[in-house]
């Protein structure tokens, strides 16, 4: 098990290492990246909306309820949402639902490559897999999560609004408030939106790479897949959480 | 122009199908199961596989998500010195949303994308079509124990899940914000209610039932050799983690 | 040239490849025979340096392929044309891409060329016209011969086959080994073939190599093979049970 999990890690970083490494040393295929750019975010944005809009409205439900009871009021339910979906929810929540609508298509296509020995075909041919197959959905992620999370975000904020008025008739008016949004709040959850761009596609892709035997094995990799990068979106979103939790305390600006 | 309107119409038709075939689906599966003829070895077998494989992605999961909990409650309970909501704050954001949504996105690409994989390999291979030959209908054989596992299993996982969720938001507070075990206990056994745990544990029984409909009817109409087993299973946690928050959102407004 | 020395590959405890060697001098023809999970692809893979060995050495012409990085094997592999079992078309390309493949990452070549290069290979392997059509619209006997345009587009010194004619029908079958034998003596290409249709290499393989659970258990021609004192050879050349 331990084993298991150690060489996972290592495979992970290695095609990591060569994923940068390529980014940096050999040309961008743009057509290709912009074929990516179109998958990732073009494909993905109506699932993003949909998701991220009932995880708005389901937000505002629970807290609204709480404050209704603890104060009676729910005036400042818009406020006191923004900053958790703009630093916290949005970010992993759109995160896990690239990994589930992207990482997973990367891994079985990647998968059924590898499978169908066309990865071994392209290594035949000079091109490397890595090179030739992960470096474009890398780039193509990286550029697109973060524009995915302000989509998400905006559709669970706006959704978020018509719950309110409907639920608890908050004025919209009332309700759009970016007074308790900090600037810290935006950086922390952009960066997080670029790092699980960054991870997704090369867990996915490692996961592609390593498949083995026919169908059965495209399924193993797919499921792995969506395990390890789910798995990775909420380790990081603690980590960064946490590193930027102590920095605030540190700075003495946070609380 | 029409170019998008037919694009536009070939996505709404498609969606409408996969509905209307979950529909469909989850009706076969509602009349099989008034009379059900359980294979007790095989929904022995896949209960172990369902719950004791992923316990280990579950806890871990939950522990996760109680340290993110007190992490975005932190801020607030600094800024009002208000350390004895915290056991609060953390039990009604973990127990009654995080915990059931994050363990059931986890479960779906666990369990649900493996499942799918399984029957869709299956099918690919003509192994459901010999079931049929042999006179066993899938829907019993297969789907049934399957489904009944998920729903088991995912509200077990639920239960267990939220013991790790509950060590991983003490042991956050405590190291980072400085927060006794004591008074997180404290504050937690005080204000989080029964409602809340079992409102958690509702939702995950129906994420755990909307899993295994999925997964299964994924599964079941794979077409197309390997590359039709990675789409299958990426239908299946896409449609998966659509049905998780729709049904959340209705769960939530049901028993607010 | 091609010579394998003492090569080694286990998976667990498991020895897919037993201590191989063998050699095939420039210009020759082997026939790779064996039952299935013998180890034939896997040799043939070793020799492009597609997979790893654990023990032993391959030497290609003057490289020594287990010695190479993945960069430096580049080199060698631009010598090699590979024909995959699986046919491994990339399925997002079209015919015409496939096959221009190779010569389109050497780069020597203006794009017009390499059309005009994919149009001759494609009536040569007697499929004229379909450069526009995908992969997935193609039969089985179709892409295998697609796979055999796009392996030989750079007239490669060296052919390898991994089973050519596995669930083809007898015609298509004859008139994928009478291509290859052609393709082989325009290149003056030094050949392996794997396939267990032995009476269909008899005519174009110089030699013959048997594998069995991992171990070479013959090597020689045809001719001896039939008159070998180990069962399980002339069982398989000749199609005689085994008493």
């Amino acid at each position: 098990m331990l084993r298991f999990i150690y060489s996972e890690f290592r495979g992970t970083l290695e095609v990591l290492r060569l994923t940068l490494y390529y980014c940096v040393r050999a040309p961008w295929p743009m057509r290709e990246i912009g074929q990516q750019l179109y998958e990732v975010g073009n494909r993905s944005v109506f699932f993003i909306l949909v998701t991220m809009g009932f995880l708005g409205a389901i937000l505002n439900f629970q807290t609204g309820f709480q404050a209704q009871r603890l104060f009676g009021d729910t005036s400042l339910l818009g406020a006191a949402t923004l900053p958790i979906l703009v630093r916290q929810l949005g970010p992993t929540l759109c995160g896990l639902m690239v990994a589930i609508r992207v990482g997973t298509g990367i891994a079985a296509e990647i998968g059924s490559m590898q499978v169908t020995e066309q990865v071994d075909a392209l290594r035949m041919c000079r091109a490397q897999p890595v090179d030739y197959l992960v470096k474009p959905r890398f780039i193509a992620c990286t550029l697109m999560v973060p524009v995915l999370w302000v989509i998400g975000t905006a559709s669970a904020y706006v959704c978020g609004m018509y719950v309110t008025y409907a639920s608890f008739h908050t004025n919209p008016n009332t309700y759009v408030n970016f007074d308790m949004t900090k600037s810290g709040d935006l950086i922390e959850g952009g960066l997080k939106a670029v790092v699980f761009g960054m991870v997704i596609p090369v867990i996915a892709g490692h996961s592609g790479l390593s498949a083995r035997g026919g169908s059965e094995g495209v399924g193993a990799a797919t499921t792995q897949a969506v395990v390890n990068a789910s798995l990775a979106v909420i380790a990081l979103d603690l980590l960064i959480g946490g590193a930027a939790f102590a920095l605030k305390i540190s700075l003495g600006t946070g609380p | 122009m029409s170019g998008l309107a037919a694009r536009l119409g070939a996505f709404l038709i498609g969606l409408s199908e996969v509905t209307g075939g979950l529909f469909l689906f989850g009706l076969v599966v509602l009349r099989a199961a008034r009379r059900p003829r359980l294979d007790a070895y095989e929904t022995w077998r896949i209960f172990y596989r369902v719950g004791v494989k992923s316990l280990p992605i579950v806890a871990t999961t939950a522990a996760f998500s109680g340290a993110i909990a007190v992490i975005q409650a932190g801020p607030n309970v600094m800024k009002f010195r208000a350390f004895e909501i915290i056991g609060w704050a953390f039990g009604y954001s973990v127990f009654r949303e995080i915990g059931p949504l994050l363990i059931g996105l986890m479960f779906s690409g666990r369990v649900g994308a493996n499942n799918t994989a399984e029957l869709g390999t299956m099918q690919v291979t003509e192994q459901i079509d010999a079931l049929r030959a042999l006179a066993i209908n899938p829907i019993n054989y297969l789907v049934l124990p399957r489904i009944l596992a998920m729903v088991v299993m995912m509200t077990l996982l639920n239960v267990v899940g939220d013991v790790f969720a509950l060590a991983g938001g003490i042991g956050t507070s405590w190291l980072l914000i400085g927060v006794d075990p004591y008074v997180f206990w404290n504050s937690f056994v005080e204000y989080v209610t029964l409602t809340d745990f079992f409102n958690g544990v509702c939702k995950s029984a129906a994420f755990g039932g909307s899993i295994g409909i999925v997964s299964c009817h994924f599964g079941l109409n794979v077409k197309g050799g390997a590359m039709g087993v990675g789409r299958a299973v990426n239908a299946c946690v896409v449609a998966s983690a659509v049905s998780i928050f729709v049904l959340d959102y209705f769960i939530t407004y049901l028993l607010r | 040239m091609i010579r394998l020395e003492s090569v080694n590959r286990r998976f667990g405890a498991h020895p897919a490849l037993d201590d191989v060697s063998f050699e095939v001098q420039t210009g020759q023809t082997l026939g790779l025979v064996g039952a299935g999970g013998s180890g034939k692809s896997l040799i043939l893979k070793a020799i492009c340096g597609l997979i790893p060995v654990d023990g032993g050495r391959v030497t290609v012409g003057e490289h020594e392929v287990t010695a190479l990085s993945e960069t430096a094997l580049m080199a060698v592999r631009s010598r090699i044309g590979m024909v995959f079992q699986n046919y491994a078309l990339f399925d997002f390309m079209n015919v015409g891409a496939n096959i221009g493949f190779p010569l389109t990452q050497l780069g020597t070549l203006s794009p017009d060329e390499v059309a005009a290069r994919v149009v001759l290979r494609l009536s040569q392997v007697g499929l004229p016209g379909i450069e526009d059509r995908l992969p997935g619209e193609l039969s089985g006997g179709m892409k295998k011969r697609v796979c055999l345009a796009r392996a030989m587009i750079h007239d490669p010194a060296i052919m390898l086959c991994d089973d050519p004619t596995a669930g083809l029908d007898p015609v298509t079958t004859n008139r994928i080994f009478a291509l290859l034998k052609a393709l082989q003596t325009e290149n003056a290409a030094t050949a392996i073939i794997v396939s267990h249709e032995v009476d269909y290499l008899r005519p174009i393989c110089d030699q013959f190599v048997m594998l069995d659970q991992g171990k070479v258990v013959f090597q020689g021609a045809a001719a001896l093979a039939d008159v070998s004192d180990n069962p399980i050879v002339r069982a398989f050349f000749t199609g005689e049970g085994i008493s």
